[in-house]
């Protein structure tokens, strides 16, 4: 033992040292993809809120492949955190990044990003009125802003009064549904000429989904709120509207701890599904609901729903324990299983191309 | 040379500092001059030894941060303390921003905080946020692994944070003054006066600490691209809305009126200031979303010991109350403020604590007590556009317990435990715990120890009652735990003193309480079937002086297994059987310190091993996983001393190697920086 120790000591710890270094510029190294997006589905992954691990896949129903995480291995940025939905127009995919406040824009051929429209509060979904105007509405912001999709420019708001947040929107003729989701009861009317709020409807608590039917009616689905334990006051429910009188015309009620969501409308607009532990399904014409799900859960927690417009085939997601990645299933219009894959962390939206 | 092997005494006792009140009074009560008790802050440093195992501590395994590291963190809060001095990992969310503890590999309330015997973790949340509680306000800090907590409490599944203040009941007048200047407009100032005598102590102590904390970083998570080019232009950003400002105000009261009993008054006050910057990929308007937490806490606690022959019975209470206000502000062109998120929360805890420990004689001892807590929480959130929600619950929980210890001869001991709670009016199954420690050689520095206890954690009130979400189902956490360690402390030869110390530990916990995201949008907890915790520790230190120089090497290694055993969700779940999300499997850190002739130096070091952010551990994108993370600080200074008084210029270099770097996935951390701080001792 004649060896100093603190030579020992000094030799160890330089070794340390050289062990040091973390890098940023390493983890974010671009990298191209040849891979080019023709026919097929994007899915929009969520991620988990303030991670920041929203993600973008693509699925080819025809060879059943599926390309993961293809935003950031095609430019190199992440998607953002909580990416809410997606609109196809002219080629180009408009990504809603709910918690970054941005919309991303990418060409939907290769995935490359084109551009971007910043500076919104909490965006959630974009509609289109024409090619150079859309409107984007937000969880909080209590308007709803109309940007031009051309030149990624904020060109505008519509106060929402009395209406924090706006959520999905439909249209029919130059009139545009949005439903007040958030704590709220009301579907507002703009006339899309104007850009001005016109009228409003009440529904049942917490409207959500919209859709329109083959007869021109719109369909919502009010989840009713979260009930606070002890009061047992929301009554879920699908609602029929009719455009044209800006009235409710039909109701279904649904148990009071039913946690509905995701309504979603067939290629043929005849049919209505949406997820209630398992997948319900309406016809627009039937008259009472029915007590069976149409596909019962089978194990899973489903997330979300929709169906290809042009082959009415359906599609569910499972975001399992929303801590990895979920599980897509493909199904054929009856419900037969076609096929599996997984995506990226809580997959949320669909978009067809 | 009787004052020298007192002081040899209660630095050991430190060294050991579990139950040690209770031993170290039954000896001042007998010795007059056992009332000094040692001042913390003056001794540079003292690496002291068990010669004989305290019967009480038997199996346990502890650990204490030595003074050196005590001063040198001094400025710090109780994160950085921890994350550089102990095997514990603690999850950063930025400068200043929230850090939470994991100690062997469990989650953040399954560590207990303890400050003068009060629970500083929340009853709303279960954790503690390690990042508001300031070394200033401490003169000990120790750590009670696994099931050796329970002689402190139940429900440290990873263990106990134990902070302790004493008194020099020799000091007449002195005090501390501290003003510190560093990068990102940051300041540190403090102050601390003793005065008193032998029948009674004041210590006073507060401190300021703010900083701009806005610090530069190019943001490579977002780009604009150059129109001509086509290239990317990463902008330079400053980490903006995450300035923070705290401070503090701590006083306290010795009382000795009879040789025989000690009265404490204690009272700390708090307030944080601080708010959480937007993630990285953040492309808002500028003034949108903005968050804002504000907290003052309130912490009073009183104290009364006496010690008799044989027995020494202690009472104490105290409270622990958290009012606590987060804001959402986002502010939208063309219409007014929003204040999209309010909540507002009050959380206390009234505890009354009364223990009794009499030894039969040197051998033979029995420690019993009785602890009531009184939780209660009142939690408002008003939503934007929303009416009001939140609850207002209370929680009684009752705890008593026995221990018998036994000295079999010089080289074994062993201690049983046996603690019963009642929580909200309902008692829980029977928690027993039983340690045994063995010197099996004539140098008893050697020694072989195990533990084996049942353990349980309550749901938080949050857990069970949080709107939306909140499931008064839940069932609590079952720990079966086992502790197996071997290893060395003494003198090598006579001017170097080394330890090593290698724990081996497993611990089954059922019934893992997650919180975890449904359709609905919000998140509500659930009850995982099992986690399994094991892994080991490996602790070394060596000090001494080398051609009049003092060297002091203090190092920390963890290996941790921390696997999810739940029942998966169905076919497509990959999470069982993979570690838990944002545990290293590899920490370590180590400290060294160099000095003479008042120059000092000294070095830092930390890293932690790679750590997942799914479940499923995934490691397809690097979205995935975080890198491992190293970490080197450099402090350099000068001590002068004025007979009784001495100043202290050091500077200290955080991330020397100018790092750029991330603990979490989407905050940035500061590059290179720097501060400054002069102390003066009086």
């Amino acid at each position: 033992m004649k060896n100093n120790p603190l030579n020992i000591l000094i030799l160890v710890l330089t070794l340390f040292v050289l062990a040091g270094c973390m890098k940023d510029d390493e983890w974010i190294s671009r990298h191209q993809t040849g891979d080019s997006f023709s026919g097929g589905v994007f899915i929009v992954n969520e991620g988990n809120f303030m991670y920041g691990n929203a993600s973008l896949s693509f699925y080819d129903p025809i060879t059943r492949i599926v390309q993961n995480d293809i935003f950031y291995n095609t430019n190199g940025l992440p998607l953002g955190d909580v990416a809410q939905s997606m609109v196809i127009r002219d080629n180009l995919g408009y990504i809603v990044i709910n918690n970054s406040g941005k919309i991303y824009v990418i060409n939907t051929s290769d995935g490359k990003y084109v551009g971007k429209i910043t500076g919104l509060t909490s965006p959630r979904y974009i509609h289109f009125v024409n090619s150079e105007k859309a409107y984007v509405t937000d969880l909080y912001a209590g308007q709803i802003t109309i940007v031009n999709p051309k030149t990624y420019q904020i060109t505008g708001e519509i106060i929402t009064q009395g209406h924090a947040s706006t959520e999905q929107m439909v249209q029919w003729n130059d009139y545009l549904f949005v439903s007040c989701w958030s704590f709220d009861n009301t579907i507002l009317v703009i006339d899309t000429q104007t850009d001005a709020v016109v009228g409003e409807i009440k529904t049942g608590k917490q409207p959500g989904g919209l859709v329109l039917d083959k007869y021109n009616k719109i369909w919502t689905l009010c989840d009713g709120g979260w009930s606070k334990s002890g009061t047992t006051s929301r009554i879920p429910m699908l609602q029929r509207i009719d455009p044209a009188t800006r009235t409710i015309d039909k109701s279904f009620s649904l148990t009071a701890n039913a946690k509905p969501s995701r309504l979603a409308i067939n290629g043929n607009r005849d049919s209505l599904l949406f997820i209630n532990d398992g997948i319900w399904k309406l016809g627009v014409n039937q008259a009472t609901m029915g007590d069976r799900p149409f596909l019962s859960t089978e194990n899973h927690l489903y997330y979300s729903l929709a169906i290809d417009p042009q082959t009415s085939e359906l599609y569910l997601s499972d975001a399992i324990d929303y801590l990895q990645r979920g599980l897509i299933y493909r199904l054929s219009p009856l419900g037969a299983k076609i096929d599996s894959f997984k995506t990226g962390i809580i997959p949320g939206t669909f978009c067809f191309k | 040379m009787q004052n020298n092997q007192l002081q040899h005494f209660f630095s050991k006792m430190r060294y050991l500092n579990i139950v040690s009140v209770s031993v170290f009074i039954l000896f001042s009560a007998n010795a007059a001059s056992a009332q000094r008790i040692s001042d913390t802050i003056r001794i540079k440093t003292i690496e002291i030894f068990a010669d004989k195992i305290v019967k009480e501590e038997a199996g346990k395994t502890t650990t204490k941060i030595d003074s050196i590291s005590m001063i040198k963190a001094l400025t710090s809060n109780l994160s950085e303390l921890v994350a550089q001095n102990t095997p514990i990992f603690i999850k950063e969310y930025g400068r200043g921003a929230m850090a939470t503890a994991s100690f062997r590999g469990t989650a953040p309330s399954h560590t207990q905080v303890s400050w003068n015997g009060i629970s500083l973790n929340s009853p709303m949340l279960g954790m503690v946020d390690f990042s508001t509680i300031p070394v200033y306000f401490t003169d000990n800090v120790s750590l009670l692994h696994g099931s050796g907590s329970l002689s402190e409490k139940s429900g440290a599944l990873g263990g106990v944070v134990k902070l302790a203040n004493t008194t020099d009941w020799q000091n007449k007048f002195s005090g501390r003054l501290l003003t510190g200047v560093g990068s990102y407009g940051t300041r540190d100032e403090f102050f601390q006066i003793n005065g008193g005598n032998n029948k009674m102590q004041s210590q006073t102590r507060a401190f300021y600490n703010y900083s701009d904390n806005d610090y530069q970083f190019v943001n490579k998570f977002i780009a604009d691209i150059d129109p001509k080019t086509g290239k990317y232009l990463y902008p330079t950003q400053r980490n903006e809305n995450s300035q923070y400002e705290n401070y503090g105000f701590l006083q306290e009261f010795y009382l000795h009126p009879t040789e025989k009993s000690i009265f404490i008054l204690r009272y700390w006050y708090q307030h944080n200031d601080r708010s959480l910057p937007r993630l990285l990929s953040n492309e808002t308007d500028n003034n949108a979303n903005i968050n804002r937490q504000s907290e003052n806490a309130h912490r009073p606690v009183a104290e009364w010991k006496y010690y008799g022959k044989k027995g020494t019975l202690s009472l104490s209470s105290g409270a622990n109350i958290q009012l606590l206000n987060y804001q959402l502000k986002t502010k939208v062109s063309g219409a007014a403020d929003q204040l999209v998120i309010n909540s507002d929360s009050r959380s206390a805890s009234y505890l009354f604590k009364a223990s009794y420990n009499y030894q039969f004689s040197d051998n033979l001892s029995i420690i019993t007590g009785a602890n009531t807590e009184i939780n209660s929480v009142l939690s408002k959130n008003s939503p934007l556009n929303g009416e009001p929600q939140g609850y207002d619950r209370q929680r009684s929980d009752h705890s008593v317990y026995i221990q018998f210890s036994k000295s079999f001869n010089d080289k074994l001991s062993a201690n049983l435990l046996a603690r019963e709670d009642f929580i909200g009016g309902k008692s829980t199954p029977f928690i027993p715990s039983a340690g045994i420690e063995y010197h099996p050689f004539r140098d008893k520095g050697y020694f072989l120890k195990g533990n084996l206890a049942r353990n349980y954690h309550q749901p938080t009130l949050n857990d069970l009652y949080y709107i939306p979400g909140g499931n008064p189902q839940l069932k609590p956490e079952e720990g079966i735990m086992a502790d197996l360690g071997s290893g060395y402390a003494g003198p090598v030869g006579n001017t170097v003193t080394f330890h090593v110390s290698l724990n081996g530990y497993y611990s089954r916990i059922n019934n893992w309480i997650i919180w975890l995201p449904t359709p609905q949008g919000y998140w509500e907890p659930y009850n995982m079937k099992r986690v399994n915790a094991s892994g080991f520790e490996l602790n070394t230190g060596i000090s001494g002086k080398l051609y009049a120089v003092d060297y002091h090497l203090n190092g920390n290694y963890a290996f941790t297994r921390s696997i999810n055993r739940d029942d998966p969700r169905n076919w497509a779940d990959e999470s069982i059987g993979k570690q838990l999300p944002y545990i290293p499997r590899h920490s370590a850190n180590f400290l060294f310190n160099l000095s003479r002739s008042g120059y000092h130096f000294t070095w830092l070091w930390t890293y932690y091993s790679e750590r997942f952010t799914t479940t499923s551990n995934d490691k397809t994108s690097k979205l995935d996983v975080l890198y491992p993370y190293f970490m080197n600080n450099l402090h350099l200074g000068k001590e002068i001393k004025l007979n009784r008084q001495k100043l202290d210029i050091e500077l200290k270099i955080l991330n020397l190697f100018n790092e750029d770097y991330r603990t979490v996935l989407q905050h940035p951390m500061p590059r290179r920086n720097y501060s400054l701080l002069i102390r003066y001792d009086f």
